[in-house]
């Protein structure tokens, strides 16, 4: 039914569509591809990707080419991390390439043009989280793949002080819980993939887990605490699939709580299907080399 | 805004409690109570969801259609219907999105010569960024190897 011209719906409804400017449509395609990445729908992304390369040949000048470019970089990510629940860590990397170089040459060109330096520092956080995710359960010939482990570590450092003393002089409360969530979620990687290769830096970053992140990691009632539990007893080599199990349902109920919807998890059981299997079976192969020498 | 305020009531008066609403667009009941009142105001992505939700679509006249009343589901029922029904509401609300930022909001092409703009073998570069990341998408889609993307979602 297609409601009279008249229509208090349609009347808000033009009014809502009128306030739509180009940055509310960058956001709004941002968040659908993250709506896309929680449900496992390629499909969707592909659409988002194809949604862009049409925005290209459109959008020329600044400073909308920079909103674009950093909306480019946040769909290639969120795309990488999709890939990385598959445990496609090839692909994973290569994608996190494209975003760094699309930042890189996206500053190059506000330099070039006389604008502004944008630090992009969300998004680079997305990318450290990306990598330090990959890095950690990922083979060990891609330790130093972009970048290495203890420049990651740095860069977090650098990038949470950076938002932090940001929110202090800008507040927006609004957009702060978000900004805080994709904090912490580095941190929790990048705590992760510490515990494999610098793992004398992993007392640090719970410390600084206490004094910033309202010590999540040692809440049972957080999934980040369930989460640094596997990759614990992962680390020591001491998982098993019951304790696996028991962790990673402690962990979707926290999460579940967390996020505020069953169906937004579904890129999560996904990806814990996968982990256990791969978890478990890295674990044996590294046990046998052990045993063998 | 408006239209969310007349989305809830609609949805309620269909018989869908606050408690399935709220399960199903992943809002709280008070949120969505305060909205219904009018007390607070949603973000514009969660109107949009919210309307796509209750089946309401938009077309780029910016005229407003009821579909059918929207089932929603209680906790979780299956795994495959909760994916596919998933799946098909994606593909609406990205309908929706891509329908409006094509047709009604395409950016203007660049026409003031004293705003910069990007030269074109950087747009040649940055295109080809995207078609690689899409090569490397479409591995996981099988159905758009073969052509079948559109026929494949429709039969499931």
């Amino acid at each position: 039914m297609i409601l009279p011209k008249d229509s208090a719906e349609e009347q808000s409804f033009a009014a809502l569509l009128d306030r739509h400017d180009f940055s509310e449509w960058i956001e709004g395609i941002c968040w659908a591809i993250g709506h896309c990445y929680r449900r496992s729908s390629w499909q969707g992304m592909h659409k988002i990707l194809s949604c862009l390369h049409t925005l290209h040949l459109a959008v020329i000048d600044e400073p909308r080419r920079s909103l674009l470019d950093s909306c480019v970089a946040h769909c290639l990510l969120q795309v990488a991390e999709a890939e990385l629940d598959h445990l496609s860590f090839t692909d994973c990397f290569d994608l996190c390439k494209l975003a760094n170089q699309r930042l890189e040459r996206k500053a190059t060109r506000r330099m070039q043009f006389g604008l502004p330096y944008r630090p992009d520092t969300l998004r680079k956080v997305t990318l450290y989280t990306c990598l330090a995710k990959a890095k950690w359960l990922g083979p060990e010939s891609l330790r130093d793949e972009l970048m290495p482990p203890r420049e990651i570590i740095i860069r977090y450092y650098d990038a949470e002080r950076r938002v932090r003393d940001y929110l202090t002089a800008y507040p927006d409360k609004q957009h702060e819980q978000d900004t805080l969530e994709t904090l912490a979620w580095c941190w929790l990687a990048v705590t992760k993939l510490a515990m494999r290769y610098l793992p004398e830096q992993v007392d640090d970053l719970l410390d600084y887990c206490e004094a910033s992140h309202d010590n999540v990691a040692q809440k049972s009632s957080h999934p980040f605490h369930w989460d640094l539990h596997i990759a614990r007893l992962y680390h020591r080599k001491k998982l098993t699939r019951a304790d696996y199990e028991r962790a990673s349902a402690r962990r979707r109920v926290t999460l579940r709580r967390l996020k505020g919807a069953t169906y937004e998890l579904q890129a999560y059981d996904d990806y814990a299907a996968r982990e256990m299997g791969y978890m478990l079976r890295m674990q044996r192969l590294e046990l046998q080399v052990v045993g063998e020498s | 805004m408006e239209s969310v305020r007349e989305c809830i009531r609609y949805l309620l008066k269909r018989g869908i409690t606050y408690e399935q609403i709220a399960q199903a667009c992943g809002n709280s009941v008070s949120t969505l109570k305060r909205w219904r009142k009018g007390t607070d105001e949603p973000k514009l992505r969660e109107g949009v969801a919210l309307l796509g939700l209750a089946g309401w679509r938009i077309n780029p006249a910016g005229e407003v259609s009821h579909g059918a009343a929207p089932e929603i589901q209680p906790e979780v029922p299956q795994p495959s219907t909760e994916a596919l029904a998933a799946l098909q509401l994606d593909q609406d609300m990205l309908q929706q999105l891509f329908r409006y930022a094509k047709e009604e909001h395409t950016p203007r092409a660049h026409t003031n010569p004293d705003e910069p703009s990007i030269t074109a073998d950087v747009l040649a570069l940055d295109l080809r960024e995207l078609e690689q990341a899409a090569e490397i998408i479409q591995k996981q889609i099988p159905e758009l190897a073969t052509g079948e993307e559109e026929q494949g979602t429709r039969e499931a």
